[in-house]
């Protein structure tokens, strides 16, 4: 189910308190749900064990 | 005659700068008044300083030639005037980010790069505009003037190292330092006409550095020459005791690889991803560049491209707003309305993106890496793909709205960079042809976790057989100074 205008300005409304324009609720709604989208295509190659901090030892290990 | 001297004195590289201050032949002080006259004659119209020291930048300079006429060895930049992007931390001087919610707030701390660069004898003559908290990549900043490209006054500088491309282009300085968290070193190298050095994600300390996304920002220089980006990197990569983030990796002399031959070396050409949607200048231009290389020695080889760059692509924005968001917090609750309208509505969706989804991208890049280095780099040694794919775009088609065609030229901007971020590798933004609107255009030389030698010794090639570095903007050919262009 998509992220709603309305979702996003109670979540505002509770917990982030940031201003936020009235008219930028539809747009930030498209937003989020675009990157909820590339987040969720991600999950395909989740891992477990997958510690996010890795990446830059990641880095390192594979300097050749 | 003053003015052929001022104009020979410009036209050198850093490296020749600081090899003629080294010889004696010019004094550092002859040298940062001569970047003095060019900021005076151009700065007036193109607004790439926000701010001069010149008092201090003076009185280093002849400590420096004193300390050359004492005949005391010499380090790499003695004497050489640098600025650098107004987000570098000197110890009671106000570095603003772009932003006037900074204005006030002088830095408790000097940054590591620039006490890397005073040690290495530079002289930092100033600050330079950049987007307003280095969040966007067209260069506008709506709290200061607007910054213009040297090449064409109509076309965009790129960011968010704005004003660092453009002192850098019409020669107001040898050498600066940008930030690159999705691009802002490379494109505004690449709309300018000048070198980008992107480092290996944590090669060089950003201790002291305004942050915008820990984890994706990289400090980087942008300069004329390919050998001046290696002599830069050698100064400023290496451990840092303050930062954690700062690989502990040997820095090799990058300078004495420069002339190795090409023989062996494998240069991909891309298919998928990176040759989709490019313009035919552009196209044109990467063509004739690996024919360049060709010549050289390289070897091209088609490589095609994981699809996982596509889905890095789409992740980078979800990570740099959600790190964005965080340190922007407290200013967004407090000062809203210091945010222009432009960068606070950018800001926005990183309020919103969820904890799970923010830690599921940090997750994925590891595996995009590896899929990435399996699938480019297990067939060549470093992969050339153009900066930007379209032509530095008109002031116009950038003009800020919330419609769909300017959406999509800020994407489009960084379509190419932003992935190199994400998979935090390596590469150089180098000039290798014109559109047909006379703007440069640039490719960039990706390369495997910290082979920046192999990056330089490339780019640096391809300056020698191109000449395409000693192009001057036709406004600045000449000492003409006809910034009306």
């Amino acid at each position: 189910m998509p992220i709603s205008p309305e979702a996003l300005k109670t979540i505002n409304d509770e917990a982030q308190h940031v201003p936020i324009a009235e008219s930028r609720w539809p747009e930030l709604a498209v937003e989020l749900n675009q990157l909820r989208a590339a987040a969720e295509a991600a999950l395909a190659a989740h891992d477990f064990d997958r510690d996010p901090t890795e990446f830059s030892a990641w880095l390192r290990s594979r300097r050749t | 005659m003053a003015q052929q001297l001022a104009d020979e004195l410009q036209n050198l590289s850093l490296c020749e700068a600081a090899d003629l201050i080294r010889a004696g032949q010019v004094s550092a002080v002859e040298i940062v008044q001569s970047c003095f006259r060019r900021i005076d004659a151009l700065d007036p119209v193109y607004h790439a300083f926000v701010w001069q020291d010149r008092d201090a930048a003076l009185a280093r300079a002849r400590s420096l030639d004193a300390v050359r006429s004492a005949g005391e060895s010499l380090a790499p930049l003695h004497g050489v005037p640098m600025a650098h992007k107004d987000m570098y931390y000197r110890a009671g001087r106000v570095s603003a980010f772009g932003s006037p919610i900074r204005r006030d707030q002088p830095a408790k701390t000097t940054a590591t790069v620039l006490r890397k660069l005073d040690n290495a004898g530079a002289i930092d003559l100033g600050g330079l505009a950049m987007v307003e908290f280095a969040m966007g990549p067209h260069g506008f900043n709506a709290h200061l003037p607007r910054v213009l490209n040297p090449w064409n006054h109509d076309r965009v500088p790129c960011g968010s190292s704005s004003g660092s491309g453009v002192a850098v282009a019409s020669r107001m300085v040898y050498a600066s330092l940008g930030s690159d968290t999705g691009g802002s070193v490379r494109c505004p190298a690449a709309a300018n006409g000048i070198v980008g050095c992107l480092p290996t994600n944590g090669l060089v300390s950003r201790r002291g550095v305004m942050p915008l996304s820990w984890s994706l920002d990289c400090v980087g220089s942008l300069t004329r020459t390919v050998r001046d980006a290696a002599r830069a990197l050698k100064v400023i990569a290496g451990q840092d005791s303050a930062d954690d983030t700062a690989a502990g990796v040997p820095v090799p002399d990058y300078e004495s690889e420069l002339e190795r031959t090409l023989g062996g070396i494998r240069i991909g050409k891309p298919k998928g991803f990176f040759d989709q949607d490019l313009d035919r200048d552009v196209e044109t231009a990467m063509g004739a560049s690996f024919d360049v290389f060709r010549q050289a020695g390289a070897t091209i080889i088609p490589v095609g491209i994981p699809e996982a760059v596509s889905l890095c692509s789409d992740l980078h924005p979800l990570v740099m707003k959600a790190e964005a968001a965080a340190n922007h917090r407290p200013w967004k609750r407090a000062r809203a309305s210091e945010y222009s309208e432009e960068v606070g509505r950018r800001l926005e969706a990183g309020f919103f993106i969820s904890a799970t989804d923010y830690i599921n991208a940090l997750q994925y890049r590891v595996f995009a890496l590896n899929e990435f280095l399996d699938a480019v780099f297990s067939r060549v040694d470093v992969l050339l793909t153009p900066v930007l794919p379209i032509p530095t775009p008109t002031l116009e088609q950038t003009a800020y709205s919330n419609g769909p065609a300017y959406l999509k030229m800020v994407v489009a901007l960084t379509r190419n960079t932003r992935v190199i971020n994400f998979l935090g590798l390596p590469a150089l933004s180098v000039t290798c042809g014109y559109t047909s609107d006379g703007m440069p255009t640039s490719f960039q030389l990706v390369g495997r976790p910290f082979c920046e030698a192999l990056l330089f010794q490339l780019g640096h090639r391809f300056q020698m057989e191109s000449k395409l570095h000693l192009a001057v903007p036709r406004a600045l050919a000449a000492g003409s100074f006809d910034t009306k262009h």
